[in-house]
């Protein structure tokens, strides 16, 4: 029986060679753009190195602050002293971490010029995000204490800078001072922008005064802080700790008299940032805006297969009234138009896999985000599987229906 | 055998009401030859159809060895037609995406049969109809004689009790359908099958045992 | 008479169309998103920027723990330092993030009781001179400020009409906080986002260094951030390093980073750039998707017709009939889908859902999508058409 549906089915598919096409089209590229997609997303925020803990990381990064009068400022913008102050003493969380998000540095070196990204940081830092070290270690807590003048690169930089040779114990410049190797990790994409950079250093070599009391710092974009949880069920007690912290914020220059931030995950982040105003997160309304999109962007190319099935399933009405007359059921005719249409997809399917992975190998390539590295994960692949059949069976199930409603009396009636 | 029992058939669109059919009572029995005759339009093939479980009388009921039928559900109906029910249409309707011996296997398909054992069934019902020589031909290289031979073979390959057959000579010039004709009336003869065949052919229904003429949905006889 | 046969038609196979009409109103509401986004940055980008960026230098100043006597000392010296460029024509202060559409300051100003928001901005005398920033009404600060008691602003013409409702802004006193500022001049715009970003709201503060050190607010301003440095045209990246350098050995205490602003402004293009183009790919996926849909459908319901249309031309329908009988069928449904779509994204508009899309950009961008979703439908119809017309009648109803 299976056998002769697939039988069929092959059949189908080669007489109607430009509905085939259409089919296929739409299904490989709808199942392109979506593998894209989820590939970028995992790439970003999956539980990869360096952020393999993403599920226990919070981070505190964007606030906005208020003026008596009405004014607001927003932005990445808080400085050291505040992090130190209202973060660092939070006692819930199992590490705490403060940092700034990287500054672009240029150095020289034999009359050669390099754009570097770096990043202060202290100690905790190793110890939240799990970066994949070729060489050498992180700095220690003594390290940022005692201001050594220690970094970490990235193998990037190790290419550039000291021509792909093991660099641990050679120095090298940035920012107007001389930094002894002690570590050289894997690239780490933009996307994942708290870790993000090409350089670390212990954040006690800043030239700026840290300890200046003051809420936002001078410079553009500040500090942020990365929280680590011993478990995951700690978040709402961390969350809540740290608006408690929020609540009890002096401000110094008096300048200003409220802040809204909160410790919060990166979904939560984006979705303040986009809807709720820069004051509160508002996580199902980005899931719903994001719901929406994906709804939209999904229901024109299943709408298109709906159509197509329709048609040739009208042109088939005959032998599914032969079918019928000869003791094929209704439910068995579904069962194998949905084969039918599940095997197209499935073949759209591995059509927009191979699409896929040229795809992404493109966008790695053309450099546009740095050290971007897409990949074709199992994960990804399983997801886009997924993806496939239920839009085969989606596509086949208003088609089947209109051809389980079929009377045979009629598409069998004599002269027709 | 099946038992028609004051049969009457509307259809309705969404303005008018046409009358198919109207106080049909027909009693087919067990090894009987039988056609339906009437000028186009009469009713003929609706009758068929309802004999055959593809269409629902409006009111009346449809008794096939005892059952009531009104009260099956899609399943059982389907299976009704499939271990009792042969049918040949006026069109053939084969399935021109599948060879001989696949077309005459589709109702195998619906029963639990091992693939051999399907084949061996499909490839004894072409010999029956004599066409053993084309069963990987596929039906568009058919002359429709031919055609008409593998739709026979499709109607008995599941040894069905009874054949319908819809004009089965209609689309056949007059020799190749006294071959047909012929077959069908073998099998009424050797195996005992009930064949109920609707025709305009004078000549082809007076072979049969008992005429049934119809004239705007009713019995005239 | 024909179109009433046409409508007849659709009528009568309506559940036969209800699924092309469903796929063309989602095509127009996707196709409408888009090119609201779309019409939306080709007319920020029409509008004037309101500065001129070209041969301007941007020099980023960390000035780190240093004291502030020491600061306002320093810039001096930069300042001295660039006479010895012949290159360098004037140079300026300010506070604005120019082309960085990352981080924004608002405030709150007062007229007469009424309240309007605007994002400040900080620049000295020579701000105006520098980004060639034409000056409509009023003038730029200069050295009369020094003695006025009231704080010297410059507003952009957006925010003199929404301030003061379409009074003259000019010498009226507004307040910020409790603290009273007195308009001197209007300008057109300042759009230090970059040309794809909107015009805002934008009031500019003066920067003075002729004051006594305590009373200049280091926090509130953060004047010393960036030096503007207009050159002649043709500067390199060699006089960037001896730029750099020279003014380095100046401020020793400061933390100094050059960008040109044609690079600032290229990166912050991009950046902007990138979610249209997004957009710009997936649709065009789908409305290539749905177009060989519909292709494919008019297609077969046209194969489907021959006898219908052999019998059409048996009763007289020339060629060229048929040919605008079944293109105007895929335009009748086309309509369709378009006054659905248009029931629903007509809206948008009318509830004022996203507040800073001017209204005409609505209008042109649905006036757009009504002539796309002709344009694509006719395409669709067009191949099918042809093959219909040229079914010969006695072919056709022979078939049947």
């Amino acid at each position: 029986m299976f056998k002769n549906y697939i039988k069929i089915a092959y059949k189908v598919l080669l007489r109607h060679k430009l509905f085939t096409f259409i089919s296929l089209f739409g299904i490989s590229f709808t199942l392109l753009i979506l593998v894209v997609i989820t590939s970028f997303i995992d790439h970003s925020v999956g539980r990869e190195a360096p952020e393999k803990k993403q599920n226990r990381i919070l981070s505190v990064t964007y606030f906005k602050l208020t003026r008596p009068g009405g004014g607001i400022t927003q932005g990445p913008l808080v400085s050291y002293y505040f992090l130190d102050k209202y973060v660092k003493s939070l006692q819930t969380p199992e590490k705490i971490s403060i940092s700034n998000f990287h500054k672009n540095i240029i150095t020289y070196k034999d009359n050669k010029k390099f754009n570097f990204a770096l990043k202060l940081t202290d100690a905790e830092f190793w110890d939240i995000f799990d970066f994949n070290f070729i060489e050498g270690k992180g700095y220690n807590s003594s390290d940022v204490e005692q201001i050594n003048p220690v970094a970490v690169i990235t193998l990037d930089v190790r290419q550039k800078y000291f021509d792909n040779q093991p660099a641990v114990g050679k120095f090298i410049e940035a920012d107007g001072k001389n930094y002894r190797v002690i570590g050289v990790v894997e690239n780490v994409s933009l996307l994942r922008i708290l870790p993000y950079s090409d350089i670390w250093v212990p954040i006690t070599n800043s030239k700026a005064n840290l300890a200046e009391p003051k809420i936002m710092t001078d410079e553009f974009p500040g500090y942020f802080s990365v929280i680590l949880a011993g478990n995951r069920t700690d978040f709402p007690l961390i969350k809540s700790e740290f608006q408690k912290h929020l609540s009890l914020v002096e401000f110094p220059d008096g300048r200003y008299n409220n802040i809204y931030g909160g410790a919060e995950t990166y979904a939560e982040t984006l979705s303040r940032l986009f809807i709720g105003g820069a004051e509160e997160t508002n996580l199902p309304g980005l899931m719903l805006v994001l719901f929406l999109l994906m709804f939209l962007f999904m229901i024109l190319p299943t709408i298109n297969l709906v159509n197509i099935n329709i048609s040739r399933i009208m042109e088939r009405s005959s032998e599914i009234g032969v079918r019928k007359a000869f003791g094929a059921s209704s439910k068995t005719l579904v069962g194998q138009f949905i084969v039918e249409n599940v095997m197209i997809t499935l073949l759209g399917g591995l059509i927009s896999i191979i699409l896929s992975i040229i795809i992404l190998n493109i966008i790695n390539k053309s450099g546009i985000i740095p050290h971007l590295h897409l990949s074709m994960n199992w994960r990804i692949l399983y997801k886009s599987l997924i993806i496939c059949v239920f839009f085969g069976f989606l596509s086949g199930v208003y088609p089947a229906y209109k051809m389980s409603r079929l009377r045979p009396a009629e598409v069998l009636r004599g002269g027709e | 055998m099946i038992k028609l029992s004051d049969i009457e058939k509307v259809y309705r669109t969404d303005k008018i009401e046409t009358l198919a059919l109207k106080d049909i009572n027909i009693h087919v029995q067990k090894g009987d030859l039988l056609s339906v005759m009437g000028p186009s339009g009469c009713g003929k093939s609706t009758l068929l159809n309802i004999m055959g479980l593809l269409d629902d009388p409006s009111r009346g009921t449809v008794e096939i060895e005892g059952h009531s039928v009104q009260k099956f559900k899609d399943k059982k109906m389907a299976s009704f037609r499939n271990h009792k029910i042969g049918f040949v249409f006026q069109s053939f309707h084969l399935i021109n995406d599948l060879s001989v011996v696949d077309n005459v296997e589709i109702p195998l398909l619906y029963r639990r049969m091992s693939g051999s054992e399907r084949r061996k069934r499909a490839l004894a019902a072409l010999e029956k109809v004599g066409l053993s020589a084309r069963t990987k031909h596929f039906p568009s290289q058919l002359s429709g004689g031919q055609r008409q031979r593998v739709a026979i073979a499709r109607a008995i390959v599941g040894e069905p009790e009874i054949i319908l057959a819809d004009e089965p000579t209609g689309n056949l010039d007059s020799n190749m359908g006294q071959e047909i004709i012929d077959i069908l009336f073998n099998l009424n003869k050797n195996d005992h099958t009930t064949i109920v065949m609707v025709t305009h052919d004078e000549h082809i229904a007076d072979q049969t045992g008992h005429i049934i003429r119809l004239f705007d949905g009713s019995q005239v006889n | 008479m024909m179109i009433k046969h046409l409508f007849k038609l659709i009528w009568n196979r309506k559940r036969h169309n209800l699924l092309m009409t469903l796929e063309i109103f989602i095509s127009f509401i996707v196709l409408f998103i888009v090119l609201v986004t779309v019409i939306f940055l080709v007319s920020n980008y029409m509008k004037p920027l309101g500065f001129n960026y070209e041969n301007v230098w941007i020099i980023n100043i960390d000035w780190q723990n240093t004291e502030k006597t020491e600061i306002i000392e320093t810039l001096y010296q930069m300042e001295h330092a660039l006479n010895s460029f012949t290159e360098v024509t004037s140079s300026a202060l300010s506070n604005a993030l120019l082309f960085t559409p990352m981080a924004m300051s608002i405030d709150d100003y007062e007229y007469k009781g009424h309240k309007v928001n605007s994002h400040s901005l900080w620049g000295d005398d020579r701000f105006a001179e520098v980004l060639e920033i034409p000056i409509i009404e009023g003038r730029w600060f200069d050295r009369s400020d020094d003695t006025s008691l009231k704080e010297p602003v410059v507003i952009n013409r957006k925010l003199e009409k929404e301030l003061f409702q379409g009074e003259n802004g000019v010498g009226k006193i507004i307040l910020e906080d409790d603290e009273e500022k007195i308009v001197v001049g209007i300008i057109n715009d300042l759009r230090n986002s970059g040309e794809l970003t909107r015009s805002k709201n934008i009031l500019l503060n003066r920067i003075n260094l002729n004051q006594p050190v305590d009373k200049i607010n280091f926090v509130k301003e953060n004047f010393g951030k960036r030096l503007l440095i207009k050159t002649v045209p043709g500067t390199d990246a060699q006089f960037e390093e001896r730029l750099l350098r020279q003014l380095s050995s100046v401020a020793k205490n400061f933390r100094l980073k050059s960008l040109r602003m044609e690079e600032a402004r290229t990166s912050a293009n991009k950046q902007s750039m990138i979610f249209p183009i997004i957009l710009a790919i997936v649709c065009g996926f789908l409305l290539t998707n749905v177009s060989l849909g519909l292709f494919g459908v008019i297609w077969y319901n046209t194969n489907k017709r021959r006898a219908e249309i052999g019998l059409r031309r048996a009763l007289g329908s020339s060629a060229k009939g048929i040919y605008s009988q079944i293109l105007g069928e895929a335009l009748v449904l086309a309509t369709f889908g378009i006054l659905l779509g248009s029931l629903l994204v007509i809206q948008i508009p009318i509830l004022n859902v996203i507040s800073f899309i001017e209204k005409p950009v609505y209008y042109i961008a649905f006036f757009l999508s009504i002539i796309f979703i002709y344009i694509i439908t006719s395409i669709c119809a067009l191949y099918p058409s042809k093959i219909a017309a040229g079914i010969q009648p006695a072919m056709a109803l022979h078939e049947e």
